[in-house]
């Protein structure tokens, strides 16, 4: 994932805006990790998480024009990510996946590909948890939002956004073990 | 957990994303951390944690995020050589099923997620394709109309506020089109597309594909413009974003007229009219039947209960029967009577079969 500045991003959301498709797939290789994880950690189902992808750029590069930079892209791309998820679910077009908990700890950590199990079990643990402590967790470690931005989002005090991902954290250490899952 | 542990923990969590309240703090936390193994543990486990990358989105996702803007794009551009990104909202809902219909056909057809790029339509898809297509030339055609008069005031409204997107700055901006002014313009874009426009309309086509619609009592219905607040107990609620991105809320609505109209409490002292979504048929009244529709670019499509049809005749779920009183194609079930309800294919209401049950005379 490339990173851009605050000015870089409202440079190139202006020039996106301008019709300059360039600049808006470096916008798009920016952020698509994290629309895609958020939505893969929501859903649990690959596909969907790349409809998602799909549906929340389409949105913004219908938007982009009316985007006024008062707040930061990866906000405003928080905020359609969560919605478009959110909606897709009431909607019924999609189901996610549900995990079982109890099942996370038959994951070893002692096998010879340890990154790779850490990686597989980090996210089952991530989806284990619950949903408005993986939204806070998601905002502030996927999007970059601080707590402030999260919680102007998540229409919550900063406090909670706070707790929520203490909490989030503490499940996941608790699920995974000292060594969080490494070997 | 001991009451200290866990608060220093948390202090320890908030330093981890850049999030300090002070440096004392934050040195006490480090300090406890020297003598408590648990939460040594704890920082241990999020360092750890930290170098364990996200789900990263495959590059073919990317790859299909951007083939289908710049088909958006050349779309818009090709009707409009000077159009910009702000020009595209328009056509956002025939092209967004155009490729999600796509999507379904490539995933139907093999197992690989990851191709998903269209290819070229054969003669008999371009075809097949015709009604998407004409919806999607009426939608720009419209679209092109209506920028001209400004894709400003469409986006705030007739008040020329945004009082419809909480954050402007922040979230998807397809506002709602508020004015009776504007829901009169929408209903004549039919007029006002060339008959020469290049592109086939085997249907009845009409703005009616705007997709500003709620749903009430199993029924859409479309948005009209501003009214003035009701009298007397509401008869029901709805559940809409009233726009295209804002998560849906349940809104009181009055009927009007027999419920061929509803008035929706859009929640910031305005009142919006909707009206039933309705076709004549035998000289009977069909509304359109909707289940959910919780934001504005939701696509009307068959009520639960009727499946889809599997082929673009209608098979196996409809055959032909004749047509309306506008003269577009109906369908039914094998075996029933138009007048008990019909199915339109896709094109003549929405980008998606639609079903119409009798309302009345």
């Amino acid at each position: 994932m490339k990173t851009v500045s605050r000015s870089e991003e409202e440079a190139l959301v202006a020039a996106a805006a301008a019709g300059d498709q360039s600049a808006f797939e470096v916008i798009v290789r920016s952020h698509a990790d994290a629309v895609y994880a958020h939505a893969l950690r929501f859903f649990g189902d690959q596909h969907t998480a790349e409809d998602v992808v799909q549906e929340v750029f389409l949105k913004m590069y219908r938007s982009l024009a009316n985007f006024d930079g008062r707040s930061a892209l990866s906000t405003w791309l928080y905020r359609v990510t969560r919605n478009a998820c959110l909606d897709m679910l009431r909607a019924g077009r999609h189901r996610a996946v549900p995990v079982d908990p109890v099942g996370l700890s038959l994951i070893s950590t002692e096998d010879t590909a340890a990154t790779a199990i850490t990686h597989v079990a980090l996210e089952r643990a991530i989806r284990a948890i619950p949903q408005e402590d993986r939204d806070a967790l998601g905002a502030v470690t996927l999007f970059g939002l601080s707590y402030r931005e999260a919680a102007d989002v998540l229409g919550i005090p900063e406090g909670t956004v706070k707790s929520r991902v203490f909490r989030a954290r503490r499940a996941l250490a608790v699920t995974l073990g000292p060594n969080g899952g490494v070997s | 957990m001991r009451t200290l542990c866990s608060e220093v923990q948390e202090v320890i969590s908030a330093a981890h994303d850049g999030q300090v309240a002070d440096h004392e703090t934050l040195a006490a936390a480090k300090a406890h951390c020297l003598t408590c193994a648990e939460c040594t543990t704890f920082a241990a486990f999020l360092r750890t944690a930290r170098e364990v990358p996200a789900p990263a989105a495959p590059d073919a996702a990317v790859a299909r995020v951007l083939s289908a803007v710049a088909v958006e794009a050349d779309a818009v551009r090709a009707l409009v050589p000077s159009a910009t990104p702000a020009d595209s909202p328009v056509i956002e809902t025939a092209v967004v099923e155009d490729i999600s219909a796509s999507r379904k056909e490539t995933r139907a057809e093999d197992n690989s997620p990851h191709l998903r790029v269209r290819l070229p339509r054969t003669g008999t898809e371009w075809r097949t394709a015709a009604p998407w297509l004409a919806t999607a030339a009426v939608l720009v055609v419209g679209g092109v109309l209506v920028t001209a008069q400004g894709v400003d005031f469409l986006m705030r409204g007739a008040s020329g506020d945004t009082a419809f997107v909480a954050d402007p700055g922040a979230e998807m901006l397809t506002a709602p089109d508020l004015s009776a002014e504007s829901a009169t313009e929408g209903r004549s874009i039919e007029s006002q597309v060339p008959e020469d426009a290049g592109v086939p309309t085997p249907y009845s086509t009409s703005a009616t594909l705007s997709t500003s619609f709620v749903a009430f009592n199993g029924f859409a219905y479309r948005l009209a413009g501003e009214e003035g607040a009701p009298a007397g107990p509401s008869a029901g609620s709805v559940t809409s974003a009233l726009d295209s991105a804002s998560s849906p809320q349940r809104l009181d609505a009055w009927t009007v007229n027999g419920a061929r109209a509803i008035i929706v409490d859009a929640g910031d002292d305005r009142f919006l009219r909707f009206e039933r979504v309705e076709r004549m048929l035998a000289g009977s009244v069909f509304g359109l039947k909707a289940d959910a529709i919780d934001s504005f670019d939701t696509a009307v499509g068959l009520p639960s209960g009727i499946p889809r049809p599997a082929s673009t005749d209608g098979s196996p779920t409809f055959v032909p029967a004749g047509t309306d009183d506008a003269g577009t194609p109906v369908f039914v079930r094998p075996g029933t009577d138009a007048r008990d309800g019909f199915a339109l294919a896709p094109g003549a209401e929405s980008v998606e079969w639609t079903w119409w049950q009798p309302v009345g005379p």
